[in-house]
Order: C-alpha cells, then sequence, then structure tokens
C-alpha cells in the first residue's frame, strides 16, 4: 500500500517552523508529505490539497481573537469545496486544544507538549496511546544487571570477614522490632483488610509489643499528637481530587534522550492528602518514582499506628491506610519507594511496604545508628531482619551515607554503605549504593569543594565503581546544602548535581523540592515543579555530553578507597561491627557521629 | 415521519447562537408536540470560552430530548443521558454518541462538526422518531448547516462594533443567503470550484460554450474581477452554486455582491440549487473587549435599541434581540403556522425554494 500522502500548510504569514519538525518527523516515518510555504489564500491550499491527492491536511497557526474566523472560514470553504469529506484536517498552534478543534470544525487540534508521534497518530487514523515511560518503569528494577562483585581484591577479603562477623553477631537476637514485623507478616493479610475485614488475630497480638503511647491507640483510641483522622468527607474529596488530577495527567520524559538516571522526588509534607497532591505534580513534571518520608518520632516510636492520619509536622505517618491511600493514588509504573531505614520499625515497614505494593525500600545500619539516634545494636539485628523481609518481598533498596551529614568523613561513610550492603547482598538481597552527593561538613571544613562542587562527588562515584560492581542512587537529596531560599537558585543547583549525575551515568538521584530546606512548613507544589522543570532542562542542555574526569577527582577516589580499606581493616580486626560503630571506627564522636539511644536494650535472646 | 431541520449560524464567534437556541427552545418545550434532538457543530454550553476566557451561556435541556454529543462531553453538565447510539463518527473530543435526556440539567453540546457527519445524525434524529432537530452553529463557520431547512443567522457586536458596517454587511449577507433558485436551461457544464488559474481557465471556457453553468463547490473571490473583465455578453447565461452557503463562501459578502450585480449588468443571472431558507435574524448587542492593559478580555455592549433599529431596516427578514424580546418573534419566523401543534408539515412549507 503506498505511503500516505500528507500536506502540511502554514495558515500564517510567517511561522511554520512546528510544521517542518512535523514534516521532518512524517517523513522519517515513510510518509509522502508536501509542505506549502506560509502566507498563501486558503484557496490555494485547498487548490494544493485536490491537486496533491492529499489524505491529510495539518493546518498550523498561532492563535488570537479573529485568527479563529481565519480558521474555522478555511474549514468551512474545504467543505464548500467539496473536500471535507474526504480529507482529514487537524490544527496545530500555541494556544489550540482538543474543544477549540472542535469547535473550529477540526478532526483534531495539536497545542502545545504535542508530539510528532501523536501527529503520526492522527495521519494514521489510530487513537493516539501516549507513551507512558511508566510502562517500562514498573520493570526497571535499578539493581538488574549488576552482579554485586567486589572488584577490589583486599577489599573483598576484608568485607567477606566483616559479613559473618554481623551474622554470627546476630544469630539467636530479636527484638521487639522484629517481633512486630513478624506479628504483621503473619497476621495481617492485605487483601482481607482491603475488603474491610478486620484482623482481630492482629490486634489482639500486636499491641503487646508496642510502647505505650501506640498501645494507647490500639486499646484506648488516643491518637499521637498533631495527628487527626481525616474525616469521609475528606476521603471523597480526596477520591474526586485523584479522579480529577488522572484524568489530566500527562508524564513527560524528564531525562531528554537519556534512560539513566531515574529520578525520584521525595514527599513527606505530613498529610498523605497533600503528599497525593505532590506526588501528582512529579508525575505530571516527569519524576519516575517518589519517596515516602516518615516523621522522625516515628523512627522512636516502638510500633505503628492505624487509620488514615493526617500530621502537622514533617514526615507523614506511616500507618496501612496512609500508605494504602498513597499507593492507590500513584500512576501506573510510578515507582514507589518507602523509607524503613533509621529507626524502631524498619522490619515491620519493610512488611507492610511489601503488602502494600511499594518497589522499593530503604534499609541501613551505620547511618542510622551514627546520626539518626537508633541503638547500633537494635538496628543491626532490625536491618538484617529487615533485609530479609526485603528479599521476601523482592524490593531493592538504597544503603545511604546520610552521616557525612553529621560530619562523619567520606570515606567511613562509604566504608559503613559496602559492609551494610555486602552483608545485603549475602542475604539475597538487592541493594543500592546511595552516597551523599552533595555539600558535607567533611568538604565544608576540608575546601574540597572550594572551587567546585563537582570532583569530590566524581570522586566518591569512581571509589565506588572501583570497589563493587553495584548499582548507584545519589541522595539525598542531591545537592543538599548548596540550596538555599532562593528558589531560583536551588533549582538551579539541583539541575546541576542532576545533569552532572547523568553525567556520571548512575542508575538514579533523589532531588527535594527547591524550598524543601527553606519552606518553613510543607513544601509547595510550585517549588517542586520548579526543581523538576529545571532538572529537565539541565537534561536537555547536556544531552549525552559527557564531562573530562579531572586529576583531581581521581586522586581523592584513590585516597577514599585506602581510607575505606583501612576503616574496613579496622573493623575486621575489632572483630565486632556493632562494637565497631559504638567505638566510632565507622564515624567518631569528635567527626560528629553518636550512637544512638533509641531502642537501646531492647535486644534480647530469642 | 419528517425531521424539520433548523440551523443556527453566526457571522462571528459571540453572536449570540447559543443564546437564540435557549430562547428558541423556551418556546417550543411548553408545546405538545413531536420529540425535540439538538446538536451542535462546534463545542456550546461551555462556562467560559475557549478564547477569551470570558462567561458564555450554558444550555440546558429537558427529559426526552434526543442529544448528540462527542463522548467527551456526556457528563459534562448535570444533565442525564440514556445513550441510544454510539456511532463510528469521530471528532476532537471523542466518538459522537445520541442519547436520550433522563435528567433534566446543563451540558456542553459539542456534536458532529462536519457536513457528512451532521447528514448522519440527522438521519438517525430522523429513525429515533424526531420531529424537530436544531443545529447549534460554531463562530462564523456556515457550510454544515447547508443541510438546514431553515436557517437563523445571529451577528452582531461580536461582528462589527460600527453599526453602520454591521447594518451594511447583515443586508449583504442577508441578499446572498436569499438568493432565489435558479433552474437550467440549454447547454449545462458542471464544475467543481474556481480556486487556480487553472480552474479559472476552465470555468471561462465552460462559459463560452454553455448556457448554464452548475458550480458545485466555491468561486474564489481572487477571480471576481477577472470573471468580470474577460466575460464579455452573457446574455442568457445562467450561473448557478450548488446552495447559497457555497455563494456567501466564495467571498467577501460585498464583492460577491458587485459580482452578482455586474453578471447581472452583462446578462447573466446568478441562483443557486437549493439551500436552507433564511427565517430570521438574530441581534447580540455583547462583544469582547480587549484589555491591553490587563491582557485579558472584558464583557462589553453597544446601544441595544440603536443595533436593532439599525439592522431591521431595510431587510427582507424578520430582526429579534432574544435577550430584550424573548423566544416568541424567533419561533414565529422559524415555525410559523406549520408550527409543532398543527403537524408535520414543516418540511413542505421550508423544503422548496
Amino acid at each position: 500500500m503506498p505511503p500516505k500522502k500528507v500536506l502540511l500548510a502554514p495558515l500564517d504569514p510567517v511561522h511554520d517552523i512546528a510544521l517542518k519538525i512535523i514534516n521532518r518527523g512524517l517523513r522519517d516515518a515513510g510518509y509522502e508529505t508536501v509542505i506549502l510555504p506560509p502566507d498563501l489564500p486558503p484557496e490555494e491550499i485547498i487548490q494544493a490539497i485536490i491537486d496533491e491527492g492529499a489524505e491529510t491536511v495539518l493546518i498550523s497557526r498561532t492563535l488570537g481573537y479573529g485568527v479563529a474566523e481565519v480558521l474555522a472560514r478555511f474549514i468551512d470553504l474545504t467543505d464548500a469545496a467539496g473536500i471535507r469529506d474526504r480529507v482529514r484536517v487537524a490544527v496545530g498552534g500555541m494556544a489550540v486544544h482538543p474543544e477549540l478543534a472542535q469547535e473550529l470544525g477540526f478532526d483534531a487540534g495539536f497545542g502545545p507538549g504535542s508530539t510528532v508521534e501523536e501527529t503520526i497518530a492522527f495521519v494514521d487514523g489510530r487513537e493516539y496511546v501516549k507513551k507512558f515511560n511508566f510502562e517500562r518503569k514498573r520493570e526497571d528494577d535499578l539493581s538488574a544487571g549488576y552482579s554485586y562483585e567486589v572488584r577490589h581484591n583486599r577489599i573483598r577479603e576484608l568485607l567477606g570477614r566483616i559479613t559473618p562477623l554481623i551474622l554470627g553477631w546476630a544469630e539467636g537476637l530479636t527484638s521487639p522490632g522484629v517481633q512486630r514485623a513478624a506479628v504483621r507478616e503473619e497476621l495481617w493479610d492485605v487483601k482481607k483488610w482491603r475488603d474491610h475485614e478486620e484482623p482481630e488475630e492482629f490486634f489482639a497480638e500486636y499491641p503487646k509489643y508496642c510502647e505505650e503511647s501506640v498501645r494507647n491507640f490500639y486499646e484506648k483510641g488516643l491518637l499521637h499528637p498533631k495527628t487527626r483522622l481525616f474525616s469521609q468527607k475528606d476521603v471523597e474529596k480526596l477520591k474526586a481530587y485523584v479522579r480529577r488530577s488522572r484524568r489530566d495527567l500527562q508524564t513527560p520524559h524528564l531525562q531528554h534522550k537519556l534512560i539513566k538516571p531515574v529520578i525520584f522526588n521525595q514527599y513527606g509534607t505530613g498529610c498523605p492528602y497533600m503528599d497525593i497532591a505532590h506526588i501528582k505534580a512529579s508525575e505530571a513534571y516527569g519524576a519516575d518514582g517518589v519517596i515516602h518520608f516518615d516523621p522522625s518520632w516515628g523512627a522512636r516510636t516502638e510500633g505503628l499506628y492505624d487509620g488514615f492520619l493526617t500530621h502537622q509536622e514533617d514526615g507523614t505517618v506511616i500507618t496501612p491506610a496512609n500508605l494504602n491511600r498513597i499507593y492507590r493514588a500513584l500512576e501506573y509504573g510510578t515507582l514507589w519507594q518507602v523509607r524503613a531505614h533509621r529507626g524502631l520499625n524498619s522490619p515491620e515497614t519493610v512488611v507492610l511496604a511489601g503488602k502494600i505494593g511499594a518497589n522499593l525500600t530503604k534499609i541501613n545500619i551505620c547511618y542510622g545508628s551514627l546520626g539518626a539516634g537508633t541503638d547500633p545494636a537494635r538496628l543491626t539485628v532490625d536491618a538484617i531482619a529487615a533485609i530479609k523481609y526485603a528479599v521476601q518481598y523482592q524490593m531493592p533498596f538504597d544503603v545511604v551515607t546520610n552521616e557525612e551529614l553529621c560530619g562523619v568523613p567520606a570515606h567511613k561513610a562509604l566504608a559503613g554503605m559496602l559492609i551494610v550492603a555486602h552483608l545485603g547482598a549475602a542475604l539475597g538481597g538487592r541493594p543500592i549504593l546511595q552516597p551523599l552527593f552533595c555539600f558535607s561538613p567533611e568538604v565544608m571544613i576540608g575546601g574540597q569543594m572550594d572551587d567546585n562542587y563537582v570532583d569530590f562527588n566524581v570522586a566518591k562515584i569512581m571509589a565506588l565503581r572501583a570497589i563493587m560492581d553495584a548499582p548507584i542512587w545519589p541522595g539525598a537529596p542531591i545537592g543538599f546544602l548548596t540550596q538555599t531560599e532562593d528558589r531560583v537558585q536551588s533549582s538551579a543547583s539541583t539541575a546541576f548535581h542532576a545533569s552532572l549525575a547523568a553525567m556520571l551515568e548512575v542508575d538514579a538521584i533523589s532531588i527535594a523540592s527547591a524550598d524543601e530546606a527553606y519552606s518553613g512548613g510543607p513544601i509547595t507544589v510550585a517549588s517542586r515543579i520548579d526543581t523538576l522543570r529545571a532538572v529537565s532542562e539541565g537534561f536537555r542542555f547536556f544531552g549525552h555530553s559527557r564531562m573530562q574526569v579531572s586529576a583531581q577527582a581521581t586522586e581523592w577516589a584513590e585516597k577514599m578507597i585506602e581510607g575505606l580499606e583501612r576503616v574496613l581493616q579496622a573493623v575486621a580486626a575489632r572483630g565486632d561491627f556493632v562494637q565497631a560503630l559504638y567505638d566510632g571506627l565507622l564515624g567518631s564522636r569528635e567527626e560528629g557521629a553518636y550512637p544512638g539511644r533509641a531502642g537501646v536494650n531492647t535486644v534480647v535472646k530469642k | 415521519m419528517t425531521n424539520f431541520i433548523i440551523g443556527i449560524a453566526g457571522t462571528a464567534k459571540n453572536t449570540g447562537k447559543t443564546t437564540a437556541l435557549a430562547a428558541l427552545l423556551s418556546e417550543i418545550r411548553p408545546e405538545p408536540g413531536p420529540t425535540t434532538a439538538l446538536t451542535s457543530i462546534g463545542y456550546d454550553g461551555e462556562h467560559f470560552d475557549n478564547l477569551t476566557g470570558l462567561p458564555k451561556p450554558r444550555i440546558s435541556v429537558v427529559q426526552g430530548e434526543i442529544l448528540a454529543v462527542a463522548e467527551r462531553c456526556l457528563h459534562s453538565g448535570d444533565a442525564a443521558l440514556e445513550v441510544l447510539q454510539k456511532t463510528d463518527l469521530p471528532s476532537p473530543l471523542g466518538k459522537i454518541v445520541i442519547g436520550r435526556v433522563t435528567r433534566p440539567g446543563q451540558i456542553v453540546l459539542a456534536g458532529p462538526n462536519k457536513r457528512r457527519d451532521l447528514a448522519a445524525i440527522i438521519d438517525r434524529f430522523t429513525e429515533l422518531g424526531a420531529g424537530l432537530t436544531i443545529v447549534d452553529g460554531a463562530l462564523s463557520r456556515i457550510a454544515p448547516l447547508a443541510a438546514a431547512q431553515a436557517l437563523l443567522l445571529c451577528t452582531g457586536a461580536a461582528r462589527h462594533r460600527d453599526l453602520n458596517l454591521l447594518a451594511a454587511e447583515t443586508k449583504l449577507v442577508v441578499e446572498i443567503l436569499k438568493t432565489p433558485a435558479l433552474k437550467e436551461r440549454g447547454l449545462a457544464a458542471r464544475l467543481t470550484s474556481v480556486l487556480n488559474r487553472a480552474g479559472f481557465d476552465q470555468f471561462m471556457a465552460a462559459v463560452r460554450k454553455s448556457e448554464t453553468i452548475h458550480l458545485d463547490g466555491i468561486f474564489s473571490e481572487l477571480y471576481y474581477s477577472e470573471f468580470l473583465e474577460q466575460a464579455g455578453d452573457l446574455a442568457g447565461r445562467r450561473l448557478i452554486f450548488a446552495d447559497s452557503v457555497k455563494l456567501l463562501l466564495s467571498g467577501d459578502a460585498g464583492a460577491t455582491r458587485r459580482l452578482i450585480d455586474g453578471l447581472k449588468a452583462k446578462g447573466m443571472r446568478v441562483g443557486v440549487g437549493a439551500g436552507p431558507n433564511l427565517a430570521a435574524v438574530a441581534v447580540n448587542p455583547y462583544y469582547p473587549k480587549y484589555r491591553y492593559d490587563l491582557k485579558e478580555y472584558e464583557a462589553a455592549y453597544v446601544d441595544q435599541d440603536e443595533l436593532l433599529a439599525r439592522l431591521s431596516a431595510g431587510l427582507t427578514v424578520p430582526v429579534f434581540d432574544v435577550v430584550r424580546q424573548g423566544g416568541r418573534g424567533l419561533y414565529e419566523a422559524l415555525l410559523g403556522e406549520h408550527n409543532i401543534t398543527k403537524g408535520p408539515d414543516w418540511f413542505s412549507r421550508w423544503g422548496s425554494l
């Protein structure tokens, strides 16, 4: 069958760029096209349609009041000339949308954001099915293709000694967190819960392993301060909001022509309703995944609350209903990470996230122990259980080095990260390395970023790649502490960090809203959009261009590996990973790392 | 059963088509009679104008009325429809669906936006028992409304704020739409359209050889002057447009009038084969005024009395300001003594010109 003939005509005195772009796309796709010059009278365009035997006509015009009449007359002339019934005619322009196309008498209208693919679908006479990047992303396993082989011989030998030390130490130990996770795993059936079947056995057993404030909720209905239950009216409004958002949602590919990095956006406003608004905005502006941020008190509380709860502080409370509402608001394919990494509810959070449908979680020992206030022994026992649940629910998990934000030097933080990652891989997990990719106290004091933010961050990635074949997801968020209360500056800085990460071909990045550090309350959607748009522009600007790694970055990477090896040697020599945490081998009090107290003395023999 | 078709055309956007439709419906609905069917070749009844952002009149429908709307309009208001037929006719807002109103209320009316599809929908309406179909127009588009038997023309300040200019133009448009029917005589030639040089040369060759020229499409205004210059004695010749709408669309109404007069002076008669009967004109004092300081439109009005008086003068059809006068006059003009209660004989009145 001969290719369909398409005639493209600017019904405009000068503008024809968009038509030229579409013309190229159509020709590349094998269509025969005729493109007319600007400023022809409608009659000549119609005659050309007749002479060329075009089956499809694409008209472009920048709209304004009165110009609608020009377009309407053009359509009327095609009708009066007897060709309207045999050609399909579409209009494109900056102010065009389907309602206007209908009013003007066209078969379709293409406005800003329309793609060549959309036009080709119209030419083919088929319904345009938007290519949701998410279709790909749902299958995106950030850890796919990585072997977790430790490439560095001496470090491989050291990690090979440390992992059995940890597992041996934890053998026969348990904690209230591990016990709650087991109760959640065994007695809480998500399907029955979704069918409104009350898990009576679970409610009878679960509070036994919770602290008093949480027991008070289950037994007396007392909520945590600054939280309240959503009303039925709120729920109905939320459902309507999600329906409306879905109807108009478009999901651009933020990375331009790149496949990686996958973009994660953090949320955690305290209110799941607002979180969902942030998620919908993130999806609409091209984020591939979102990260659930829980409140800091949640990490220090033994037990999880229940019900659909909003919260007047940073971080959104982890409850089955909160997670479930958020999960149901996600577009198909949006990757969803629920953090479980730093506190007293790690294993149970992994179980809950896995049952409800999260794609990823976050498990950590060193940061939670040294920078987030949890007892090292407790977190080690809990993290091992959490990793096993992550394996069961097939959730890759990232391991952060946010203790750098407390002042721990990069080589020590990276050593701690590699210990947990190696432990995770040994247990069958799929850990993702999440080095800090920002302005840390170490470099503020040491001056490594006095000239640029590039070399030291590059050095971390180079060092990790030289040591282990594992996915890398810089965070969290990238550019942290380079951002200020100036939204433009913050968005630009985030975009530069994102572009650097893309040039380094990392697997994913976490970005925050431009106002995250300075909002003085809940972050705003406008700031979030600023950041996503800026990141998008960064990717558009650099595309596949690559940077030259500096001698300085190479030198720092080598020094990091040397320092990291020394740390691992010290941990292995100590013969006790947990004691090494208490003793400051992975970050000392002088550096700003303090072993946490939450959950102290709660580790018991099974 | 006969289905009588009324088309509501405008000379521009915001000339009061939807307001006239509402006024007409308010007169039709209390009368016992056959089912009324409604559709639009544009996008009507929306909250705000697609271009100016100003509020628009809404469309209300009542129980039992049959509508043809694009899928995306089915739930556009509080009116509820029972879907009777899903057609394969496409539109930018989805396939056209035919439904019967089961709960009165408001709706956005956006139906088939081209002539062939409109004809197919009217056939379906007829099959479903509609005795009266009203087709709301869009902007200044008139071509699909050639399918109507009675035509209401809406014009007003949104077309021209200069009332002299508006009155003169309206008079010309009415005259062209009222161009009398003409029958073929002698040797006849049939051509499609005159759009370019080749088409014009072909047309002139036909004019020299034939007594009657049938033009199925349009005669572009670009060749009006040349036609008059090149044509010698045209005594006894006839130029027949398929319908008055095509004659109107050929060019500016004033230029078309001068062409017709010029040809008449050379002995040629210009007529039409068929077409809708222009039954009334409705005038609207409203216009969207652009505020350059605010970069937005605001509602503005010309003097209503002067508008009605100026446009009524010298027209051969009745003129109404439906906002002030209501819809009774329109009803009488469009349906007249052959109204719904007196029998379905509208077609015999309006069907032949």
